[in-house]
């Protein structure tokens, strides 16, 4: 259960940003009174929302020294997710860059 | 990029300032936490954390770091503004350090130094892309 639920709230951070990032991306184009603009920007409001109640109820579980590191993992997945869905340019500098910081997160809360 | 913008509304300058927010937000979130009174069987939900001033601070500061996000967003790729912004795990140490007088241990020191370098990596080539335009 406990596994089900880092998972969803790592999808969730990934899910809400990326729904922000592409709502703010639409704003540029169509304003921000736009129905669309609004529905996406919400929709990630809504899921970064989720995110932290689901931090809060993990951290009731777990460790935070446990459960950092696992945050950290976030940096990657979200660089990777904007480069998928939002089709935003991936290069090597950028890779290697967010997997230093992840793993620099790593110690940082392990230790 | 930059060159279009104000200083205040250059949204490099505003994500520094979301990062400080962020920061300055974990610090008061601490201070608040420590002063405030334990109640025994409140203690899990934190609310009793908000008859401190700090814990206010916070919450405002938390909300403009939000605002901020937002901003650095409409102009950012995603995919370089969110490593960025994880300048915080350098920046809340330190300030624990500075501030708090919390000790830093060899390892941690350690950890700190690579997100420097990765964040020095991601900025790279932001930074000479800035300096052609």
């Amino acid at each position: 259960m406990a596994i089900f639920i880092f998972i969803v709230e790592i999808a969730s951070v990934v899910a809400g940003q990326l729904l922000v990032k592409h709502a703010m991306e639409e704003s540029n184009r169509l304003g921000f009174r736009d129905r669309r603009v609004l529905t996406l920007f919400f929709s990630g409001v809504a899921s970064l929302t989720i995110s932290f109640f689901l931090t809060i109820a993990l951290l009731q579980h777990f460790d935070l020294s446990f459960f950092y590191p696992i945050q950290g993992s976030t940096v990657v997945l979200i660089v990777l997710a904007a480069v998928v869905f939002l089709h935003e340019k991936l290069s090597i500098q950028l890779l290697v860059g967010s997997l230093l910081i992840s793993i620099g997160i790593v110690i940082v809360s392990l230790s | 990029m930059s060159g279009a913008f104000r200083w205040w509304a250059n949204p490099w300058f505003v994500l520094a300032l979301e990062a400080i927010f962020v920061t300055a937000s974990e610090v008061l979130l601490k201070v608040g936490a420590s002063e405030t009174k334990r109640v025994e069987g409140w203690e899990w939900t934190g609310l009793m954390s908000l008859a401190s001033i700090w814990i206010w601070l916070a919450i405002v500061l938390v909300i403009l770091s939000f605002l901020c996000w937002i901003y650095v967003l409409r102009h950012i790729p995603l995919s370089i503004a969110f490593p960025l912004s994880n300048v915080v795990y350098v920046l809340v140490p330190l300030s624990c350090w500075i501030f708090l007088g919390e000790h830093i241990s060899a390892a941690r020191w350690c950890g700190i130094a690579i997100v420097v370098f990765g964040l020095a990596v991601v900025a790279r080539p932001v930074a000479k892309i800035e300096e052609k335009l």
